[in-house]
């Protein structure tokens, strides 16, 4: 049968050219490609960034409130400068890590930690606070006409939390549970050892242990939240169903006994990273190598800032589009995740390319990430190349400001973030100028070559193929507890 | 305690505001809809949102895993990757030259099963037709490119057990293109690069299910919970089937289920409905009139008796029960949606408390529903012991407490405070454009009306604690469950 069926389908594909042979996908077509000029004719869309009301109060908290009626939901965010890192500065360890949920789940104002949930859930509404790397950030979301009251618990939260420590042993518990399922995923194992092998002994690669959870006391959180959880500098954003008016009652009501600090936070210190350029290998029962390739990077608002966002975009930011996914994705079928670029940070970000592919091709892989980038860094990037992806970055633009919540934020986080003033509104302006060798010159200075780090997660054989591909270069093996054993 | 009584009663009261206020929203939103049919049997379904000018749009196919035959799994998955490969005039500098090198290649395919059984000599002859293939590759009018030139973000598309979507969204003066390339795509596609994109494939379901202890226990308790129906099988497909899709494959089971009857179109943004309906006319009529297969009709034997596996790995210990039961819009459905939320859907849920807050032999525990909704499915509790418990232990504990609630039966304050927090999390979730257009092509898709997707807040509000009681009791028992335990290898 299977014989009969080859038969008629070579007969099929014999007489090439006659239409009535071709499966239907091989069949010529009768239409022009003309269409494809309309459709990049498109008008190019103008709008203006919405207007949000902005104001301080006496105690120096900035409010940013955008009105919006068409759901009966109302968002509240507060942001306060300083997050993980300075405090990982200033000795507070893992405590930062604690901390948001603690508020949270710990009690608050009048409420145990049982009736802080429970009323909540009465109320329908959800509240969550957490530590990032530069700030702190609470919010909830509720019901416009529950917002009072949810306002109330949320200034509970945030001036009067309990810190229970029945609450603190519980979270401590699931801490430690999830650090010990870590080797469970190569993707973790691969993200958290990177980290550590770019900022080495520094506060940035400060990675949670058992030990260090368990070493967090109540009296640490109290002590944290003294020093940092103040209105100093702070933003509040609220958005959604709620009127101005009700906005100013609420701050007034409930915020603005906040007593401001008089204990200024020290500056955030630039690590002096001393990274060891080379292959590092960490073994295990798997049918994929998780690949990192990196080194330190850039800071953020550089002068090269713009040619920096530009060059991630080609190189491999961008999901569909970019080098990177075309090159080791579409042309070799080398990964299904393949990206790169330069992360920008407060302080020196990482230059990463990340994939995953089968372990009998993992060096066929590495390779020809590496490739790519050496293309880059070779030759300008193509004048058609460049024209698309400013394109793209105009044209998608107006995505920032599409969600009222989304837009008022983002305004909270670029005067927070101390970018320079109207960077939103010239942002666009500033990438038109980028040109062909503001890019290469990103991959020329930014990146280097001879002092990438190689991190590789997987099998044995993928060990024994990297040593045969890259001979006399040394490929440490690392062990991975909880983290990597350094 | 008193302060919480009192506060009680006030949001008793308040709360049945609440629903007046979120049917009042509902009302509005079912209002704006329209609604269209084409003649060739493709639905449109639009909502006006002009705060930004943007607009996110939602091509949903009646296709998935569940329209899959033995030995073709993956097949509706595999077809999503190759529908961005582009077409006939979008991505090729000679549709004609390519067309006879890619009938070459097919043809070797064929011949050597799918690829699996190349010679020597058909291995280089594969390697220079792939290399001549490459001259005609337009890689300035891909997909993607083109896309990206015009704004788009969130490029990307799903399947499921029951559906493939694609989505996208763009600024609005981008909408005629949308349909000329959306349409281009759903008429005129080409499986270019399709042996390439087959090893893509098999990457992603390494990293999904290979490497992954949590898809490899997902994927077996799957098929312990599903002996015939095709629910028990992985959408991403074996990988075994995976190596023997070939492009001739999928041309055939494109044309099969990518006609006008198995099309949603879902649109929201910044538009007009007569712009959008002309325009979606002007280029989406001339999709196939044919009719679809039918899904289908198969029936998974009622389960008569509690299943347990156990599945070694290396990797922390998991727990998964999973409960067989009729899907949406049987009402039992959303009984049952409801009492699982009030069992493990929020911290004060007892599962919760006691597991993770009071006993502490958990590290958390959560519930979702699997692995479609076209047919009838599971609610699986998901649970994952503490470093020095078990899951022996944890199911005892999960049983115990189950038993309590149901013996117990649902409270009126807990109802309460449940339906009120799925219906706030539900109106919330309406504000994303795309997220909105994909909850209508989804109900228009599974449940025949787009109108569901609004309409269970109705059937929510009549929700009592009796129908909750009698439901719970008729499918959360142990004859109609199936128990996994992950453990780590010795």
């Amino acid at each position: 049968m299977r014989f009969f069926y080859m038969l008629i389908f070579s007969l099929l594909f014999a007489c090439v050219g006659q239409q009535a042979d071709y499966p239907e996908f091989l069949r010529p077509t009768e239409k022009s490609s003309a269409w494809l000029l309309d459709i990049k004719n498109s008008d190019t869309l103008q709008f203006s960034i919405p207007k949000i009301n902005t104001w301080e109060t006496a105690n120096g908290i900035k409010i940013h409130y955008l009105p919006n009626y068409e759901l009966p939901v109302v968002q509240v965010s507060l942001i306060i400068p300083g997050g993980t890192y300075l405090s990982r500065q200033m000795g507070f360890g893992s405590v930062s890590a604690a901390i948001g949920a603690l508020m949270r789940t710990g009690g608050a104002g009048n409420y145990s930690p049982e009736e802080f949930d429970l009323i909540l859930e009465e109320l329908a509404a959800e509240m969550s606070a957490s530590f990032a790397a530069e700030n702190f950030q609470a919010s909830f979301s509720c019901l416009n006409s529950e917002a009072d009251q949810v306002f109330a618990l949320f200034s509970d939260m945030i001036l009067s939390p309990q810190f229970s420590e029945r609450r603190l042993d519980t979270w401590k518990i699931g801490q430690l549970d999830d650090i010990h399922r870590r080797k469970d995923k190569p993707s973790t194992i691969a993200s958290i050892a990177f980290q550590q092998l770019i900022y080495q002994d520094t506060p940035y690669a400060d990675i949670s242990d058992s030990k260090s959870i368990n070493e967090i006391s109540r009296t640490d959180l109290l002590r944290l939240h003294r020093r940092f959880i103040v209105p100093n500098h702070a933003h509040i954003v609220v958005t959604g169903a709620i009127d101005h008016k009700m906005v100013n009652a609420m701050i007034a009501k409930y915020f603005s006994n906040w007593q401001v600090s008089l204990n200024a936070l020290p500056e955030l210190l630039q690590p002096h990273l001393n990274t060891s350029p080379g292959i590092y290998f960490i073994p295990g029962n798997y049918t994929q190598s998780t690949v990192y390739i990196g080194q330190p990077g850039a800071k953020r608002l550089e002068k090269d800032h713009y040619a920096i966002q530009v060059f991630n975009e080609i190189f491999g930011a961008s999901s569909f589009t970019s080098r990177l996914f075309q090159d080791v994705r579409e042309r070799k079928g080398l990964a299904y995740s393949v990206f790169g670029g330069t992360l920008v940070d407060v302080i020196p970000g990482r230059n990463i390319i990340f994939l995953q592919s089968r372990t009998e091709a993992t060096v066929n892989a590495i390779q020809e990430a590496i490739n790519t980038f050496k293309r880059i860094q070779e030759k300008p990037v193509g004048k058609d190349e460049l024209t698309q992806v400013i394109k793209n970055i105009e044209n998608s633009y107006v995505f920032n400001y599409d969600d009222t919540n989304a837009i008022a934020l983002r305004k909270a986080m670029v005067e927070l973030k101390k970018y320079p003033d109207n960077y939103e509104e010239n942002y666009l302006q500033n990438i038109r100028k980028v040109s062909r060798e503001d890019v290469l010159q990103v991959a020329k200075t930014r990146w280097d070559l001879n002092n990438f780090i190689i991190l590789v997660v997987g099998a044995e054989s993928a060990y024994t193929q990297l040593e045969s591909a890259f001979k006399g270069i040394k490929i440490t093996k690392l062990k991975f507890n909880e983290k990597l054993e350094l | 305690m008193l302060t919480i009584r009192i506060s009680f009663l006030l949001i008793l009261f308040t709360g049945t505001l609440c629903f007046a206020d979120i049917r009042e929203t509902l009302n509005k939103f079912q209002d704006s809809v329209h609604y269209a049919e084409l003649n060739n049997g493709i639905k449109i379904i639009f909502y006006k949102r002009s705060f930004s000018p943007v607009f996110s749009a939602n091509i949903s196919v009646r296709v998935g895993g569940v329209n899959e035959i033995s030995g073709q799994t993956g097949i509706s998955h595999m077809l999503e990757h190759m529908a961005f490969k582009g077409t006939k005039t979008l991505g090729t500098k000679n549709y004609l030259a390519e067309a006879k090198l890619l009938a070459r290649l097919e043809k070797i395919m064929q011949e050597a099963d799918a690829g699996n059984q190349l010679s020597v000599d058909q291995k280089q002859e594969v390697a220079e037709i792939s290399m001549e293939l490459e001259k005609y590759r337009d890689l300035t009018n891909t997909f993607e490119k083109i896309y990206q030139e015009l704004g788009a973000t969130d490029i990307n598309a799903t399947t499921s057990s029951d559906l493939t979507n694609y989505f996208v969204s763009l600024p609005n003066t981008a909408f005629n293109a949308w349909c000329e390339i959306e349409s281009d795509r759903l008429t005129e596609p080409v499986w270019r690069e399709f042996y390439r994109e087959r090893e893509v494939v098999q990457e992603e379901r390494r990293m999904r299910y290979e490497d992954s202890p949590d898809g490899i226990f997902y994927q077996k308790m799957l098929l312990n919970a599903f002996e015939v129906h095709p629910y028990r099988n992985p959408t991403i497909g074996y990988i075994e089937d995976l190596r023997r899709h070939t492009a001739t494959e999928i041309d055939r089971y494109y044309r099969d289920f990518y006609v006008g009857d198995n099309i949603v179109i879902s649109i929201v943004g910044d538009l007009e409905f007569e712009q959008v309906l002309d325009k979606v006319k002007k280029y989406f009529s001339r999709i196939s009139a044919k009719s679809a297969p039918e899904r289908p009709k198969v029936k998974e034997p009622e389960q008569k008796g509690e299943k347990t596996f156990i599945f070694y790995t290396n990797a922390a210990p998991s727990l998964m029960v999973a409960y067989h039961k009729p899907n949406y819009p049987n009402p039992k459905d959303l009984a049952l949606n409801v009492w699982l939320e009030m069992m493990a859907g929020n911290r004060t849920a007892p599962l919760y408390r006691e597991l993770v807050l009071s006993k502490k032999i958990a590290s958390g525990i959560g519930y979702f529903e699997a692995p479609g909704t076209a047919y009838p499915n599971l609610y699986i509790l998901n649970a994952t012991p503490q470093k020095n418990h078990s899951n022996k232990e944890l199911l005892v504990e999960i049983d115990r407490i189950l038993m309590r609630e149901i013996e117990n039966g649902v409270q009126k304050e807990k109802l309460q405070n449940v339906k009120q927090k799925m219906m706030v999390d539900y109106i919330t979730g309406l504000q994303s454009n795309l997220s909105l257009a994909q909850q209508l092509s989804y109900a228009q898709q599974n449940f025949g009306s787009w109108k569901l997707a609004f309409s269970w807040i109705d059937e929510m509000e009549d929700l009592t604690t009796d129908k909750i009681n009698a439901v719970v009791k008729e499918y959360i028992k142990n004859d109609n469950r199936v128990v996994g335990y992950r453990e780590r290898s010795k």
